[in-house]
């Protein structure tokens, strides 16, 4: 059966709306939706507005910016432009790769945890405890050197390190409704252990989750881009914005504005997404910024 | 007398500008007080003596006979001869004083230098002969190995004269090269446990501290056989975790000279620091016949023409090197420009050898992670795409790469290969891919006109015999095109512009003991 959503009584789609505006209200928050809905269509587009294959070693150099080339060529005569608007896909398929390994194996857990209790939540704990005791960018590098460089295992390892929290968080907001009168309602009405947790608590759990989501995909990007800095991100020439980086780095004195663009692509990637879970946890808190639910970037990234 | 508020910022806007002034003043006449500093410091630093210190990345040990550090080793010990520093292979007498060779280059007579340890104890011939025990034994000693095969015995005539007897008569550059390479280490603590920790050699700098990952300190050695030398009472060598912290630490001033660095950093240094270009290495692109693809020859040789050495030498190495086909060094004797005419990168002959090679179109690479060779290997990835070829690249940690190359599983690499000297045969020592003995490339089964050339070229004694047998371990290198030369990687240091008379010998070791700083 489904709940009813119970803390406010207000119809779901008016209290959605209501969300939608306290979202916009946050000028911040717009401009970092905005900006990373134009990095999504950059990515998804890249084959169609890159002007150059991003491996093609056609080019001379290092050249600066030019006509030819806009942002210039990178120490293998590759089009620096293409390899960002190539680099963008690399970063946002890892952001959006570790927030859903992060939050797959980490919900459900927090979930259980907190629902049943007892022997459950001591296990399900002792995990995270485990993974926690690991430092996350720690457990990202072993992970790789074990399993090999790969975009799917750099989600994988990013992901990973992202689970305690997202368990933590699911656990704490499930145990705080647990005992409310609509999950008590439902159990009584002969709703399945199962189907409470999925119907009846999981939805009311959502809102910290969504903004954890967000939080997890700006740090991977981060993490991403620190693993390809040195050199365990994607493969060579696939290109990704940590390794144009490190590359960058051998020739700040030939050609300075190498560096620029990726550093710049990262930083602004990273602000939006900041942003963008901001005005969630605006939303989510009905607008006091006092009382968002509390997410966290430590420890797992 | 009582301030109003108007006063009183008044006075704070005063005290602000004031402030501001002094603080710009600072700034502006920081350098012109750094710059007298130096000035003096460069007088002072003109009178020959003193103290240098060096940032390398690099780890150490003392072992000569199990390590291929190069920054530190020749310090701690003297080996039998020196070869000059411009290149050619005259020998100079060292540890050595005098040697003969018997008339049929069975054997050489060498007599030792009237020479101390760091100890206190003499040299003496009995030192060799426990050195040339423990240099024929592979596991205690990777290094000298292979280039100990020639030798049969070695005998003690008297305190310091010892006799070295060969297997077969044997080229005198072969001898000399051995020569070259033997350190003089005391016998008694010669074993590896104890060598590992502390260096028992007689060379012109002895331990005076060690910490290791932070500093090592070497002092002179007063006692030291060429007299007046060295120049400097100390040098102090300080650890880096990786190279952009060592230029950092050299444009600070924390340390006087950088050894060992990429050629990335030389356009940025140059005019502020002296850059001194060693005798190197060279860099080899290495493909594994063990396991497929590579265990295909045809498909070795079809690779092999899609290595465009003069882009990896302008755009990786930026234009520092020379590029090779074999493994020898332009200054070798069997080095042979025309296998870089006849093997030139070639696509069109490297799709005609690879559509003869069979169906197989894709091979990893393996590389440590952030290295230069992920650069070459990308300029040849994007070459082999051209003509159908996938190599995929799979950086790795350093650990976890040179594990997997010492355990025969990467399907190939770029990696390094030392300076062979005056003797081609020794392309064979080492312990990696290219031995005569189970390497890593073929196992058991090194090609067995590989084996012959080796030892032909060891063995050569005339100059007719010698060219054949260079020609001949150059063609089955091409052959076998497993181990295709790229270019020579010089060693690349920065130096304060104080120091002079630093350095490589032809291993590419640093000497220290004509520095002056």
């Amino acid at each position: 059966m489904s709940a009813p959503n119970p803390p406010s009584s207000a119809p779901p789609r008016r209290r959605r709306l209501a969300a939608l505006r306290r979202f916009a209200r946050s000028r911040s928050a717009v401009v970092g939706a905005v900006g990373l809905l134009l990095l999504v269509a950059v990515a998804l587009l890249a084959p169609v507005i890159a002007p150059f294959d991003p491996a093609a070693q056609d080019g001379e150099p290092l050249l600066g910016p030019s006509g030819a080339h806009l942002l210039g060529t990178d120490q293998l005569g590759r089009d620096i432009l293409s390899r960002l608007i190539y680099g963008a896909r690399a970063s946002l398929v890892a952001a959006a790769g570790a927030a859903a390994v992060g939050a797959g194996i980490g919900v459900p857990l927090g979930l259980l945890a907190g629902y049943l209790g007892r022997w459950v939540d001591a296990v399900a704990m002792r995990l995270v405890d485990l993974l926690l005791a690991v430092p996350g960018i720690l457990l990202a590098l072993v992970m790789i050197v074990v399993l090999g460089p790969g975009r799917f295992n750099l989600i994988l390892a990013i992901g990973i390190g992202a689970v305690p929290e997202f368990a933590r968080l699911t656990r704490v907001a499930t145990l705080g409704i647990r005992d409310r009168d609509f999950v008590l309602a439902a159990r009584g009405m002969g709703a399945s252990t199962p189907d409470t947790m999925l119907r009846t608590v999981l939805p009311n759990v959502l809102g910290p989750i969504v903004i954890q989501v967000v939080v997890t995909a700006s740090m991977a990007v981060v993490v991403e881009a620190g693993l390809a800095f040195l050199g365990l991100g994607t493969p060579p020439p696939a290109p990704s914005w940590g390794g144009m980086l490190q590359d960058a780095r051998s020739y700040l004195y030939q050609s300075p504005s190498y560096g620029l663009f990726p550093g710049l692509c990262l930083v602004l990637t990273v602000f939006c997404l900041d942003r963008i879970g901001r005005g969630l946890q605006l939303a989510v808190s009905g607008g006091s910024p006092h009382l968002g639910t509390r997410v966290t970037s430590g420890g797992a990234v | 007398m009582p301030v109003s508020p108007y006063q009183s910022r008044l006075i704070a806007r005063r005290t602000l500008l004031r402030a501001g002034f002094l603080a710009a003043g600072a700034i502006a006449g920081a350098p012109l007080l750094s710059a007298c500093g130096s000035e003096s410091g460069e007088s002072t630093g003109g009178d020959a003596t003193g103290k240098i210190t060096l940032g390398t990345t690099k780890i150490m040990q003392f072992d000569p006979y199990l390590t291929n550090t190069d920054i530190h080793i020749h310090s701690f010990y003297t080996y039998l001869l020196d070869y000059p520093p411009d290149g050619t292979y005259e020998p100079l007498p060292a540890g050595a004083e005098t040697w003969e060779f018997a008339p049929d280059h069975t054997s050489v007579t060498i007599t030792l230098r009237a020479a101390t340890f760091h100890s206190g104890e003499p040299v003496t011939s009995g030192d060799v002969v426990t050195g040339v025990q423990r240099a024929q034994n592979p596991d205690a000693a990777f290094t000298l190995a292979q280039p100990t095969e020639f030798i049969a015995a070695a005998t003690a005539v008297d305190e310091r004269t010892v006799r070295l007897d060969f297997k077969q008569p044997t080229p005198e550059a072969l001898v000399l090269d051995w020569m070259f390479a033997f350190p003089l280490v005391l016998a008694a603590s010669n074993p590896p446990e104890q060598l590992e920790h502390e260096p028992a050699g007689s060379g012109p700098f002895r331990l005076a501290d060690f910490r290791r990952d932070q500093r090592l300190v070497l002092e002179k050695n007063p006692d030291f056989w060429d007299s007046g030398k060295p120049y400097l009472d100390e040098v102090e060598y300080r650890f880096f975790t990786d190279e952009d912290a060592l230029i950092a630490g050299l444009e600070s001033g924390s340390v006087d000279g950088a050894a060992y660095i990429g050629f990335r950093h030389a356009d940025r240094l140059r005019d502020r620091f002296t850059l001194v270009e060693g005798n190197g290495r060279m860099s080899l692109f290495f493909m594994n016949a063990l396991i497929p693809p590579f265990d295909n020859k045809l498909l070795r040789q079809a690779i092999a023409r899609a290595i465009d050495r003069d882009r990896i030498l302008e755009q990786v190495n930026f234009g520092i090197g020379d590029p090779v086909y074999t493994a020898f060094m332009p200054s070798s004797p069997a080095f042979d420009p025309s296998y870089l005419d006849s093997g030139a990168f070639d696509l069109d002959a490297a799709a005609a050898l690879l559509e003869q090679s069979g169906d197989v179109r894709n091979a990893v690479a393996g590389v440590t992670s952030g290295s230069p060779s992920v650069q070459s290997l990308e300029i040849i990835q994007a070459d082999l795409k051209k003509i159908g070829f996938d190599l995929e690249i799979a950086p790795q940690e350093e650990a976890a790469y040179l594990e997997a190359l010492f355990a025969s599983e990467l399907q190939c690499t770029v990696a390094f290969q030392p300076n062979n000297l005056q003797s081609p045969s020794l392309v064979a020592r080492g312990r990696q891919m290219l031995t005569t003995e189970a390497n890593t490339t073929f196992g058991p089964n090194v090609p067995p006109a590989y084996v012959a050339a080796v030892a032909a070229a060891g063995s050569a004694m005339t100059s007719e015999d010698q060219e054949a047998a260079y020609a001949a371990l150059n063609s089955t290198l091409a052959d076998e095109a497993w181990a295709i030369g790229i270019s020579t990687v010089p060693s690349l240091f920065a130096l304060d512009k104080r120091i002079t008379g630093l350095v490589t010998d032809r291993r590419d070791f640093v000497n220290l003991t004509d520095t002056k700083g």
